[in-house]
C-alpha cells in the first residue's frame, strides 16, 4: 500500500497533543500579564516576518493593543485540578508516543529485573487511569468529598492492578482493574445518558440545574477519554466473536489452571466489562440520538450535548463498519491485539497436529490498514488532543480573555480540526480506491475549497468557546483545597515520574528504585518550596 | 428613583433566578453588606469582567446520577448493565462452554475440570507432571485420550515440524542466537511454563536456522504472529510480537569476521548520494555492525555498472584490491571483526623462525603486527601449512600459552595468540611518553588511560623500546643520547583478561 498520511497517525497526534499541552500549560505557569507579554511576543516575531515582505509603515500605524487593565485569572480550585490532571495527561500520551521512536528508546526500560518491569507496568496504567477517574469523580463537582478519599481510591487502583499480576501468576486472568474502573465509569454514563434524556434548562439559573448541567458535560467528556479500543468490540460481544472474546485482556485461559470454576469466573468478570462498555455505546448512542431528534424538532438547542451525540452517532459508524468488514472476511485483525494482519499466507499445526493455512491478500491488508486507521488509529491519536482542548476550554479549566488569548486559541483550534480533516480525506480517498469509485486529489482539493468557503470552522471554533457560566460557576470543596490540589499532583506526577526515571536510570535490582524516589520526593519537595515562596503563601 | 437606581435595579434584575422554584446562586463572599455598597461593586465588576460564583452547597451524589428522577433512573441503568452482561455472556457460554466435546463422557462441569487435571498433570510442560496420577488417568478415560498425550502429540507435532522443514535446517541463515535473544525466549517460554528443547536449547552465538524460525513462527501465530522472518527477529525489527520481544531482538547476524568501519560508513553514505540512494539496501549498520554476506552481495551488484562486482571482503579492507579502490578511501570500507585472539611478538617471532626454515615468509598472514586481530583465516592458513607437520587441526585455543597444538614444540612458552573474553576486555588509550619533548637526563614515564568493562583494577605491563629494539626486562631505557628515539607500549590487562595492544607514538632525545 503506497503512503497515504494513515500511518502517520501517531506523528499528527504526537505533534496535536505537544501543541495543546504547550497551550494548557502557557495559561497555567505564568501569570496572566506574563503570558500575554509571551503570546504577542509570538506573534510580533511572525509579523516580523511577514512585514519583511509587505508594507512597514501599516503596522507601524497600527495601535497597541491591551496595554492595562487585563482581566485576573480565575484561581477555584476545581479548575485549577482538572487544568492539570489535563496536563497530565497530554504528558502522558506524549511520553507514550515518544516512546515508539528509536531516539527516546531511553524512555522504556530495558533492565531484566521482572519486578521492575512489574511495578512500571502497574505504574504507567495507574499513570493514565487515575487522570482519567479523577478527571470525573473530582471535577467539576467532587464525588470524593474530602481528601482522604482521593488516597484511598488511588490505593485501590493500585491494589486491583497489582492483584491482576499476582493472579496471572496463580494462572487466573482477574482484570479486577479493568472491571473497577468500568464500574467507576459507570458513574460518567449515567451522568451523560442522564443530560442526553432529561436535559435541563439551557437558560435555567437554579444552581440543582447548573450541577446537573456542568457535571454531565462534564461526565460525556470523560466517558470519551475511556472509549478505547475496546468499544470496537462491543457488536462482537453480542455474537461470541473471537475478536472480542479472544481479545489480549479477555482470552479465558483461567480454565486450564483452575477448571470450571476459573472459567465461570473470568467469563462473568469479562461479560461484567464488556456489559458496561457495551451499555455505555448503546445507552448513549440511543439517548444521543433522542437528543438530535429533539433537536431537530426545535424542542433542544445542540449545544454541548449535541457535539458528543454526533461523536458516539459518528463512533458507532465506525464500530459498525469494522464489524461489518470482518464477518464479511474483507479484513482481518489480529484477535489478541486488533492489529491488522500483514498480507501473507498464514500456516500452522495445532494443538491436535492438524495443518491450518489462512491467506490474507493485499486487498484484505490494504482495507484492514484503512479500517484501523479509522478506528484505533483516529480514536488513540486524534480524539485525545481534541478531548484534552476541549476539557481545558470548553468546560472553563482554563480561561481565555484577551484578544491575544483568543487569536492563539483560534491558530490551536484549526491546527486540529485541520488535522482531523487531513486525516480524513485522505482515508476516505484510500477507502473509495479500494471499493473501486473514481477519486482523485484535485477533485478533493475542490471540495474541501467549497466547503471552507461555507465557513464552518469558524462557527466550530466558536461552538468551542466556554459559556459564561462554564466559567464562573465553582462548587465548594468541603475539604482542604491546598491538600487536595498538591495530593492529587503527586500521586499523578510520581505515577508518571517513577515510569519515567526507572526506565533512564534501568535498575537491575529493586534497591536500585531507591534513587528514582528520592528524586521524585526531592522534586515535589522543591516545588512545594518553590510555589510556597513565588505566591508568599504563609501558612 | 434616580437613573442610578433603575440601573442597578435592572442588574439585579437580569442576575435573578430565572426558573421558577429554583434556588438562587449563593456568591463569594457571602456576607451581607450594605445594599448601595455591594451595588456599587456589582457594577465596577461588570465593567471589567463576569463575577466567578462558588455554590457551598454540594447535592448529593444520587442527584447528580440521575437527577430528580435519580429514584428509579439509578436501578434502571444498573438493572440494564447487568442483563446486557448476562445476554452477551450467555450467547458466548452456549455458543463455546454450555456442551461438552461431544467425546467427552461427563458434564460441562466435569469437562473443564478435567482441561485443568489435563494440564496440571498430562502436560509436558507443567511442572506437576504425572501421567500417571490418578486424577489424570480418569480424565484421559472420559476425554478418550492417552494420559500421556502431551509427551505424544508434542514428538508428532515436531516430527511433523522437522520433516517439513527439513532442506532448510542448516547453518546457512546468517544468524545467530543473540545473548539479550535468548535470555528473552527463556523468560517467554518459562511464562508458559515450557523450556527452550524446542529450539534444541541454543546457547548465544548458535545459528538461528530455518528449523527455528519455522517453530518460532508456529508458535506465535495464534498470538498474531506467525509471518516473520529473520530480519523481523533482528533488534528493531518488525516482528509482529515486539511487545513481547523487546528493542535488543532475538537473533542477531551471523559473525562473518569482517564489520563496517566509520570510514566505510561514511564513504558508502557518499557514494550514494551521487545518486540519490541510501544505505537502505544495507538496512543502516552501524560502525561494528557485521558486514555480511548479504552486504557483500548488494555491494557486488551494485558495483558491476562500474567494473566492480567481484570483491571478496579481503578487497574492501584498508589497502584491499577492490576494483573500486579509485571511490573506497585508505581505510576501506571494513574490518576485520574481533575473535577474542591477537597474535603476540612471541607468536610472530616464533613464526618467522619457523618460516626461515623453509625461506617462507609472513606474507601469508598480511604480515600482522603484535596486538592484531589472529582471524579465522589465519587459523586456516596456519593448520592447512602445519599439516604436513602432524598438526592442520588447532583450534585458536590450542595456540594459547600452554595449548595443546599439535606443534607445542615448535611454539614458544608464550604461545602464538593472546586470548581475551570481548564483552570483558580492558583497554587502554591516549598512550603516550612524557615529558613529550625529552633531554637524555629526564626520567621518562609512559602513561595512558585504562578503562575496563567491570571497572577492575590495572594490571596493564608496559614494553619500552629504544631505537625499534625492545629494552631487556622492559626497562624504562636511561642511557640516552641525543637523537634516541623512544616508544613505549601498553598491554592493557584487569589481571584476568588482556586487551589489545596499544603503541605510543616516538618521541625523539633532545
Amino acid at each position: 500500500m503506497a503512503d497515504t498520511g494513515i500511518e502517520y497517525l501517531d506523528e499528527i497526534g504526537l505533534i496535536l497533543n505537544i501543541f495543546v499541552l504547550m497551550f494548557v500549560l502557557l495559561f497555567l505557569i505564568p501569570g496572566i500579564e506574563r503570558r500575554n507579554k509571551i503570546i504577542n511576543g509570538f506573534f510580533g516575531f511572525f509579523s516580523g516576518i511577514t512585514s519583511r515582505f509587505s508594507s512597514s509603515e501599516k503596522e507601524e500605524n497600527e495601535p497597541k493593543k491591551e496595554a492595562s487593565s487585563l482581566p485576573t485569572d480565575n484561581k477555584a480550585w476545581d479548575r485549577s485540578i482538572g487544568a492539570w490532571l489535563v496536563v497530565w495527561l497530554l504528558l502522558y500520551l506524549v511520553e507514550r508516543d515518544l516512546s515508539r521512536y528509536a531516539a527516546f528508546d531511553w524512555l522504556n526500560y530495558s533492565g531484566a529485573n521482572m519486578d521492575i518491569a512489574r511495578y512500571l507496568d502497574i505504574a504507567s496504567w495507574f499513570n493514565f487511569i487515575i487522570i482519567g477517574t479523577l478527571l470525573m469523580l473530582l471535577i467539576p463537582i467532587p464525588f470524593l468529598r474530602r481528601p482522604w478519599m482521593v488516597v484511598v481510591f488511588a490505593g485501590l487502583l493500585i491494589f486491583a492492578r497489582y492483584m491482576d499480576n499476582y493472579a496471572i501468576d496463580e494462572g487466573f486472568n482477574s482484570n479486577f482493574s479493568i472491571l473497577l474502573l468500568m464500574m467507576t465509569s459507570m458513574i460518567c454514563i449515567m451522568m451523560g445518558i442522564r443530560l442526553f434524556l432529561f436535559l435541563p434548562n439551557p437558560k435555567s439559573k437554579d444552581k440543582k440545574d447548573i450541577a446537573l448541567r456542568r457535571t454531565g458535560y462534564f461526565a460525556l467528556g470523560a466517558t470519551v477519554i475511556f472509549s478505547d479500543f475496546m468499544v470496537f468490540l462491543v457488536p462482537g460481544f453480542f455474537n461470541g466473536s473471537a475478536h472480542t472474546w479472544w481479545y489480549l485482556f479477555f482470552m479465558n485461559w483461567s480454565v486450564v489452571f483452575h477448571g470450571f470454576n476459573g472459567l465461570v469466573a473470568t467469563h462473568i468478570i469479562t461479560s461484567l466489562i464488556m456489559g458496561i462498555f457495551s451499555f455505555m455505546m448503546i445507552g448513549l448512542g440511543l439517548a444521543g440520538v433522542y437528543h438530535l431528534v429533539l433537536t431537530i424538532r426545535k424542542k433542544r438547542t445542540f449545544g454541548v450535548p449535541g457535539i458528543f451525540a454526533v461523536y458516539f452517532l459518528v463512533m458507532w459508524a465506525l464500530i459498525l463498519i469494522r464489524f461489518i468488514t470482518i464477518e464479511m472476511g474483507l479484513t482481518d485483525f489480529s484477535t489478541m491485539f486488533g492489529t491488522p494482519t500483514p498480507e501473507g499466507d498464514y500456516s500452522w499445526y495445532d494443538n491436535d497436529g492438524n495443518f491450518n493455512e489462512f491467506i490474507v491478500t493485499a486487498e484484505m491488508e490494504s482495507l484492514s490498514l484503512v479500517i484501523f486507521g479509522l478506528t484505533s488509529g483516529f480514536t488513540e491519536n486524534l480524539i485525545y488532543p481534541c478531548v484534552a482542548l476541549m476539557h481545558a476550554v470548553k468546560f472553563g479549566l482554563i480561561r481565555i480573555q484577551t484578544d491575544a488569548e483568543k487569536k492563539m486559541f483560534r491558530i490551536l483550534s484549526l491546527a486540529l480540526l485541520v488535522a482531523i480533516a487531513a486525516v480524513f480525506t485522505e482515508i476516505l480517498q484510500e477507502l473509495l480506491q479500494i471499493l473501486g469509485f473514481f477519486n482523485n486529489d484535485i477533485i478533493f482539493a475542490l471540495i474541501c475549497g467549497l466547503v471552507l468557503t461555507t465557513g464552518w470552522e469558524k462557527k466550530l471554533i466558536d461552538a468551542l468557546e466556554p459559556d459564561a457560566e462554564t466559567i464562573n460557576v465553582s462548587w465548594a470543596y468541603p475539604g482542604n483545597v491546598t491538600m487536595l490540589f498538591w495530593m492529587v499532583n503527586f500521586i499523578v506526577g510520581a505515577a508518571f515520574f517513577f515510569k519515567v526515571l526507572v526506565a533512564i536510570f534501568g535498575p537491575t535490582s529493586l534497591s536500585g528504585l531507591i534513587v528514582p524516589i528520592l528524586m521524585i520526593l526531592v522534586l515535589y519537595g522543591a516545588l512545594f518550596g518553590l510555589n510556597r515562596r513565588l505566591n508568599n503563601v504563609s501558612e | 428613583m434616580s437613573a442610578n437606581e433603575e440601573d442597578i435595579k435592572q442588574d439585579e434584575a437580569e442576575e435573578a433566578p430565572a426558573e421558577e422554584g429554583g434556588e438562587a446562586i449563593d456568591e463569594q463572599p457571602v456576607e451581607k453588606k450594605p445594599a448601595r455598597r455591594r451595588v456599587a461593586k456589582r457594577k465596577r465588576k461588570k465593567k471589567s469582567a463576569s463575577k466567578e460564583m462558588t455554590i457551598e452547597e454540594l447535592p448529593s451524589i444520587a442527584f447528580l446520577l440521575g437527577g430528580e428522577r435519580a429514584k428509579w433512573f439509578i436501578p434502571v441503568c444498573l438493572v440494564s448493565v447487568l442483563l446486557i452482561s448476562v445476554a452477551g455472556g450467555m450467547i458466548k457460554w452456549n455458543m463455546s462452554y454450555a456442551d461438552p466435546d461431544p467425546s467427552f463422557n461427563g458434564t460441562s462441569r466435569e469437562y473443564h475440570d478435567c482441561i485443568a487435571v489435563n494440564y496440571k498433570y498430562g502436560s509436558r510442560n507443567s511442572s506437576d507432571h504425572d501421567p500417571s496420577h490418578q486424577d489424570n488417568i480418569i480424565c484421559a478415560e472420559k476425554q478418550g485420550i492417552d494420559p500421556n498425550w502431551s509427551e505424544l502429540e508434542y514428538q508428532e507435532w515436531l516430527n511433523n515440524l522437522l520433516s517439513s522443514f527439513a532442506s532448510d535446517d542448516g547453518n546457512h541463515s546468517g544468524y545467530v542466537w543473540s545473548e539479550t535473544g535468548i535470555a528473552t525466549m527463556t523468560y517467554l517460554v518459562s511464562t508458559m511454563n515450557a523450556n527452550m528443547s524446542v529450539y534444541y536449547n541454543p546457547s548465544a552465538g548458535d545459528e538461528f536456522n530455518g528449523t527455528h524460525l519455522a517453530v518460532w513462527n508456529s508458535a506465535t501465530t495464534e498470538f498474531g504472529g506467525g509471518n516473520d522472518t529473520f530480519d523481523d527477529l533482528l533488534p528493531g525489527g518488525g516482528t509482529a510480537m515486539a511487545m513481547f520481544v523487546g528493542a535488543n531482538g532475538i537473533v542477531e547476524h551471523k559473525p562473518t569476521g569482517y564489520v563496517w568501519t566509520a570510514v566505510g560508513l561514511a564513504t558508502m553514505e557518499y557514494l550514494f548520494s551521487l545518486n540519490n540512494a541510501n544505505m537502505s539496501l544495507y538496512g543502516y549498520p552501524s560502525e561494528g555492525d557485521v558486514f555480511t554476506n548479504e552486504h557483500l552481495g548488494v555491494w557486488n551488484a551494485a558495483t558491476v555498472g562500474f567494473g566492480g562486482g567481484n570483491d571478496s571482503f579481503e578487497a574492501l579492507l584498508p589497502g584491499g584490491n577492490s576494483s573500486m579502490a579509485l571511490y573506497i578511501g585508505e581505510g576501506g570500507i571494513v574490518a576485520i571483526a574481533p575473535t577474542g585472539f591477537v597474535w603476540t611478538e612471541e607468536g610472530l617471532s616464533t613464526m618467522e623462525y619457523l618460516f626461515a626454515l623453509n625461506n617462507a615468509n609472513m606474507s601469508m598472514y598480511g604480515y600482522p603486527s603484535e596486538g592484531d586481530v589472529f582471524t579465522e583465516e589465519h587459523l586456516g592458513i596456519w593448520n592447512a601449512a602445519t599439516v604436513g607437520f602432524g598438526g592442520g587441526n588447532d583450534s585458536m585455543g590450542d595456540l594459547l600459552p600452554g595449548g595443546g597444538s599439535s606443534m607445542a614444540l615448535y611454539i614458544g612458552a608464550e604461545g602464538i595468540v593472546l586470548w581475551s573474553n570481548l564483552s570483558e576486555m580492558p583497554s587502554v588509550a591516549n598512550v603516550s611518553i612524557a615529558p613529550a619533548a625529552p633531554t637524555a637526563s629526564d626520567d621518562l614515564t609512559c602513561t595512558f588511560d585504562f578503562s575496563d568493562p567491570q571497572d577492575d583494577a590495572d594490571a596493564s605491563t608496559v614494553r619500552w623500546y629504544l631505537n625499534g629494539a625492545r629494552t631487556v626486562d622492559d626497562a624504562v631505557p636511561t642511557e640516552l643520547a641525543t637523537g634516541d628515539e623512544v616508544t613505549c607500549s601498553v598491554l592493557p590487562s584487569d589481571g584476568t583478561n588482556p586487551g589489545f595492544r596499544v603503541h605510543s607514538e616516538p618521541v625523539t632525545i633532545a
